[in-house]
């Protein structure tokens, strides 16, 4: 399957094969990728999977519902491209991706 | 070579065993637990796994092959009868004897048992563990009747999810409102009104003095004499720190094992991490024990960067959420001690934030589907805010600004 790089601010680079049913978040944190924490376990209750995806990548996976916004609002360093990562899923038809991670997540 | 042993294959004892090795730790790691599974993620126990929207492969804290990757061993289905601090070991159930150099004690919490005639028929049940919920899930469907004792998070939670399988589910509370121990009496209110439009039956300052078996079935003795019948039971009255292995070897304990702002116990090389610690909270300036998966993480990182060598202490906020049908509640702080409460919000839309304060300062927030207000109060409130109650009430601007 194709490729995630996971990119911290540091502009250090974890490179991890996806897993179909696996989501950005749990493919992290199976691959000991530091910045991203997932405290709540997908429950989209923590904002500790903050990252953000490239704008052209985003027509790969489904849009932010009302919860993820709200969450992301008020998230520390929040910008235009954020998502939390437990809500990216992967599937088979993705292309390598890649996600930079906030600071604030260490 | 040297040697970490963690016991307890918990949320926390997972998490420390891979946090020592991402922070540099080159000896031996060796997680040890007593149940028969890798571990797992315990909320969703009462939630998502209990009505079927989680597998228990996706409980999983971190696959199999990553314990392989870090170099963790992993024992499981084996339990720790001593810990000799001494000489460094512990003594295993199999028999044998194992030495450290550190020890993480994560060994989490039990539920607290009823005490009553009948209270040990096979049908009453705990939800602790993955096979508990395994057990409870199978004695409930549309066609049955759960009873749930206790009206905390667990309960209500169980009782949520029982609904949403179809079952009919009855809460027996002694307390005069639901939720007593952690809420005000609006929000006891508030998921009081939830569950019974949800078809939920609660009984308030009630209880069980007896179960008996009959036929298939099983029956309640209420305190008021009354009789109910029901197909399963399952008992949420709390839980108690597993300190035994701790006392046992002399170390600290005081509802928990008593542990420093880095996670050290009474013994310089012994450490306890998760619902098993009673720690130090800078905060609120006293001891405190969470059953809570983020201070579970957040501990484990603590332990492993300070026997790594590194600088870091546990300072964290608490927080915690619940998920019962549409509601979303997300709770920063603790309110103990509060002396005011502000709604900000609208408690029929569902939608509103509950804050706590004591002597003007904000201590504590239970926010009902909404994530913002959360959020800021989890980031806002370990400053130290005062603000007036009327603009935390006032919903024309955000409190925060």
């Amino acid at each position: 399957m194709a490729l995630i790089k996971y990119i911290d601010t540091d502009g250090n680079v974890t490179e991890v094969e996806m897993e179909a049913g696996e989501t950005v978040m749990s493919l992290a944190v199976n691959n000991m990728v530091d910045g991203i924490v997932g405290e709540c376990g997908g429950a989209q209750a923590c904002a500790t999977c903050h990252c953000y995806l490239d704008k052209t990548l985003s027509k790969h996976f489904s849009p932010r519902s009302e919860m993820e916004e709200a969450m992301l609002e008020a998230a520390p360093e929040r910008k235009e491209n954020s998502r939390l990562s437990c809500q990216l899923a992967l599937h088979d038809d993705l292309p390598d991706i890649e996600v930079r991670l906030p600071s604030s997540q260490y | 070579m040297q040697q970490v042993i963690i016991i307890g294959a918990s949320h926390a004892g997972a998490e420390a065993a891979i946090a020592l090795r991402t922070r540099g730790w080159e000896g031996k790691i060796l997680l040890v637990g007593d149940e028969p599974t890798l571990p797992y993620q315990h909320p969703p126990l009462s939630k998502g796994y209990f009505h079927q929207a989680v597998t228990s492969q996706q409980l999983l804290i971190k696959k199999q092959a990553l314990y392989e990757k870090a170099k963790v061993e992993v024992m499981l289905g084996e339990s720790v009868t001593a810990i000799d601090k001494a000489n460094k070991t512990i003594f295993l159930a199999c028999g044998s004897s194992l030495s450290f150099d550190y020890l993480i004690i994560a060994t989490g919490a039990r539920a607290r048992k009823l005490s009553i005639p009948g209270a040990k028929l096979c049908g009453i049940n705990y939800l602790r563990t993955l096979s508990d919920a395994d057990q409870i899930i199978s004695q409930v469907n549309a066609q049955s009747h759960l009873l749930v004792v206790g009206a905390g998070y667990i309960g209500l939670e169980i009782a949520a999810s029982a609904t949403k399988l179809g079952a009919k589910v009855t809460v027996l509370e002694s307390f005069g409102r639901v939720l007593s121990r952690v809420t005000n009496e609006q929000m006891s209110e508030f998921y009081q009104n939830l569950h019974n439009q949800n078809g939920v039956e609660i009984k308030l300052n009630s209880g069980v003095t007896e179960f008996r078996a009959s036929g298939e079935r099983y029956v309640a003795m209420l305190p008021d004499g009354q009789e109910l019948t029901f197909d399963s039971a399952v008992i949420g009255i709390g839980v108690l720190p597993n300190i035994e292995l701790a006392e046992l070897a002399g170390l600290a304990c005081d509802n928990g094992i008593v542990v420093d702002n880095k996670t050290r116990t009474s013994e310089p090389d012994i450490f306890a991490i998760g619902d098993v610690s009673n720690h130090p909270n800078p905060f609120y300036q006293r001891q405190i024990r969470l059953e809570s998966v983020p201070n579970a993480m957040e501990q484990a990182k603590v332990a492993a960067a300070t026997i790594c060598g590194k600088e870091k202490i546990h300072d964290a906020f608490p927080w915690f959420w619940s998920d019962q049908f549409d509601v979303k509640l997300q709770t920063a702080g603790l309110s103990q001690g509060y002396d005011s409460t502000v709604i900000r919000g609208d408690m029929v839309a569902k939608k509103f934030a509950l804050f706590y304060l004591k002597e003007g300062k904000v201590i504590a927030v239970d926010a009902i589907n909404s994530p913002r207000d959360f959020m800021k109060a989890k980031m806002l409130i370990p400053t130290g805010i005062s603000i007036s109650e009327s603009k935390l009430a006032d919903t024309t601007s955000q409190w925060f600004e």
